[in-house]
């Protein structure tokens, strides 16, 4: 497994966000800032702006159900085609920042990551960033929806690996403390950055390797980060730590049992692993029910340390905790 | 450096300092365009450039009449047609995603307009408009060269009498169509898919086929000049089905390989020889070659006949002299090469 900066693939950055969050604000930035990167934005719906033309096309996003019928198998098709046009042309820019819409569900996006072999060649996804207004994120986050309607807003926290939590000055401390409670019980691992005018320095928010468990473990304390558990929300993440290591055809029957009942709701998964027999770190990352998976470097006499975080809607702590344990060889204490 | 097979010579090469996308060859033009939006029309015989435009934007597809002197330009951003005596640039479609654009023999031009397919005349004047289809049309094909077009779009294959009442049929495929092709006849509509699999629907029935265990998305289809060959990647080989007779139920494709079949490779164009049943193949290690698909067996390997070039470039087009003795090759580096076939290869 190679660092993210040894891969030769396109990082692509995916930036979501609440209506009126800065997202414009921060491309502004990202456009016009001399930060020295060459940096190929896909705009709202399908248009692109940067390098050398700002361009925005009058369409909408298309949403593709791949043939298999399953919901969690669901694709930008738009994003397909505007980035193939666009890795031909790879010699003109070192990363991608794909701009979705303020209701957009991240899930087609990140999905189509998983989906495409010919995206998969050529690019990698980096990190999702979601933008939170400071001032108005509660009202969205605790908007009670219809039946059968998600809140994207707490979608978009779920699915996010950096929060920016913009507009910090236009409130206090005591409420700031509230919303990144809010978030942290939505996202458990997530990291968050404080931000005025979406002034967050860009090296925090791109080519982060967020989708690259070896690094993300190594850089970001944050993951499985402890968290008060408002066990009344429906959307949260579970955090499991243990020793020991894993009979790997155990693992594998468990998870695909997991996400093939549970797929729809388990928005995202991560996990690096000892297996029983090698040497090596297995890592794995998913959304929904698609999940990559490699080798990562060798434990090297460190502590073999299972880490796994699921995050997504009413999760039962105990029946993950209960299942991966019965995949282990040797039980081990929890910390 | 380019090398060139014993059986082919290279003839002129031309760089159009941009990486093209897509090479139109009819009579005696050949049209390049590039991805940056460049579009040369060079004269196959010397390779000399007798005309050039360029288009704001992007450039993916591009389309020169049968009649040579007028070419519709498509990309992420619209569509145009470039009449090249006058050097006049007319915008047929803004600031829409057009994939392709398709002459009819009639001279009448369908462009893939958005979610919408445009019908123009040979002067750019807009003809009929079709409704909006469930997702931006991805590729559009003549039936039997004009009257009915069939629309690849999400959710299935759409044929289509592109006038006013005109009626339409509609074959549902759930999934996301990328490419789409017909017999000459009319008679087999072919879809490469997201879903790494081929649909064959027959316009004049209800038959449907389908063509699955691919490892990836197909989004190359061609029938040769014949309609009995078609062409399709969607593997790192290059499938050939046999749709002569009652077509390809039952049959097993030609797979073709690389000289070095053990060693992976990636399709980066095909095309058809004129009246021939041989596909030339440039491979993105910048090999290229032709095949002489009736030397192949079903379900087995076919290694090429004819080694055209081995570049050190990424093949991106490929397109035919009409009479079939030579080849433009385009690389990714910008450069297009002529190759001719020595006397005593295939033909």
């Amino acid at each position: 497994m190679s660092l993210a900066t040894d891969d030769p693939r396109i990082p692509v950055t995916v930036l979501t966000g609440f209506l009126g969050s800065g997202k414009t604000t921060l491309l502004n930035r990202v456009l016009r800032e001399q930060h020295g990167m060459r940096i190929a934005v896909v705009e709202n719906e399908f248009g692109e702006v940067g390098i050398d033309d700002a361009l925005i096309i009058d369409s909408e996003e298309e949403i593709f159900e791949m043939n298999n019928g399953c919901i969690c198998c669901t694709v930008r098709g738009d994003l397909i085609r505007i980035l193939g046009a666009l890795v031909k042309r790879r010699d003109k820019f070192d990363r991608i920042l794909i701009e979705t819409t303020g209701l957009a569900d991240p899930a087609p996006v990140a999905q189509t990551f998983f989906v495409d072999d010919e995206l998969q060649r050529t690019c990698r996804l980096d990190a999702i960033i979601t933008l939170v207004d400071a001032r108005h994120s509660l009202v969205h986050l605790d908007e009670t929806k219809p039946a059968g309607v998600e809140n994207e807003s707490v979608e978009q926290v779920a699915f996010a690996d950096r929060i920016i939590l913009n507009k910090v000055d236009l409130v206090d401390e005591a409420e700031l403390a509230a919303v990144e409670s809010r978030i942290r019980a939505i996202n458990g691992p997530v990291s968050i950055l404080r931000a005025t005018f979406a002034d967050v320095p860009l090296r925090d928010i791109l080519d982060v390797g967020a989708f690259d468990l070896d690094r993300i473990l190594v850089n970001d304390p944050a993951f499985l980060l402890d968290t008060d558990h408002q066990h009344d929300l429906s959307v949260s993440s579970v955090g499991i730590e243990c020793e020991g290591s894993v009979d790997e055809n155990r693992f594998n029957v468990w998870l695909r049992n997991l996400l093939i009942s549970r797929g729809v709701d388990i928005f995202r998964s991560k996990g690096i692993l000892a297996l029983h027999g090698s040497d090596y770190r297995f890592i794995f990352q998913g959304v929904h029910m698609l999940i990559d998976s490699d080798e990562g470097r060798a434990w090297d006499g460190e502590p073999r340390v299972n880490r796994l975080v699921f995050i997504g809607r009413d999760l039962d702590r105990h029946e993950l905790e209960t299942g991966f344990r019965a995949c282990l060889v040797l039980q081990e204490s929890t910390r | 450096m380019t090398l060139v097979g014993h059986q082919a010579t290279i003839g002129w090469t031309v760089d159009v300092a941009d990486a093209p996308t897509c090479l139109a060859m009819s009579g005696g033009r050949l049209v390049i365009a590039g991805i940056e939006g460049t579009v040369h029309v060079i004269a196959p015989g010397s390779g000399a450039v007798v005309a050039q435009t360029e288009i704001t934007g992007r450039l993916t597809h591009a389309a020169i009449r049968p009649t040579e002197d007028r070419v519709a330009l498509t990309g992420p951003f619209g569509g145009w047609l470039w009449t090249i005596e006058d050097d006049s640039l007319r915008p047929l479609v803004d600031r829409a995603w057009c994939s392709v654009a398709r002459w009819a023999t009639d001279r009448r031009l369908a462009v893939a307009a958005g979610r919408h397919v445009d019908l123009f005349d040979e002067s750019g004047d807009l003809l009929w408009r079709s409704e909006k289809f469930p997702s931006t049309v991805t590729d559009i094909s003549w039936l039997g060269g004009r009257h009915r077009l069939a629309v690849a779009a999400y959710g299935g294959v759409h044929i289509i009498e592109p006038r006013e009442h005109g009626t339409s049929t509609f074959m549902p495929f759930t999934g996301s169509l990328l490419a789409i092709c017909s017999s000459p006849n009319g008679r087999w509509i072919v879809s490469g898919n997201q879903d790494a699999t081929l649909q064959v629907f027959r316009s004049d029935n209800d038959t449907r086929l389908e063509m699955e265990g691919y490892p990836s998305k197909i989004s190359r289809v061609s029938f040769d000049s014949t309609g009995r060959f078609l062409a399709n990647d969607g593997a790192p080989e290059v499938s050939v089905w046999d749709f002569g007779g009652a077509g390809p139920r039952g049959r097993a494709p030609v797979l073709l390989v690389t000289e070095a079949a053990d060693q992976p490779d990636t399709i980066g164009a095909f095309a058809w020889q004129p009246d021939a049943a041989v596909l030339a193949v440039g491979w993105a290690s910048g090999s290229c070659n032709t095949y002489r698909i009736l030397d192949g067996i079903p379900g087995k390997p076919l290694r090429p006949s004819t080694v055209l070039a081995e570049l050190d470039t990424e093949i991106s087009a490929l397109a035919w002299e009409p009479g079939g003795r030579a080849i433009a090759i385009a690389g990714s580096d910008g450069v297009v090469r002529q190759v001719e076939l020595s006397a005593g290869s295939h033909r």
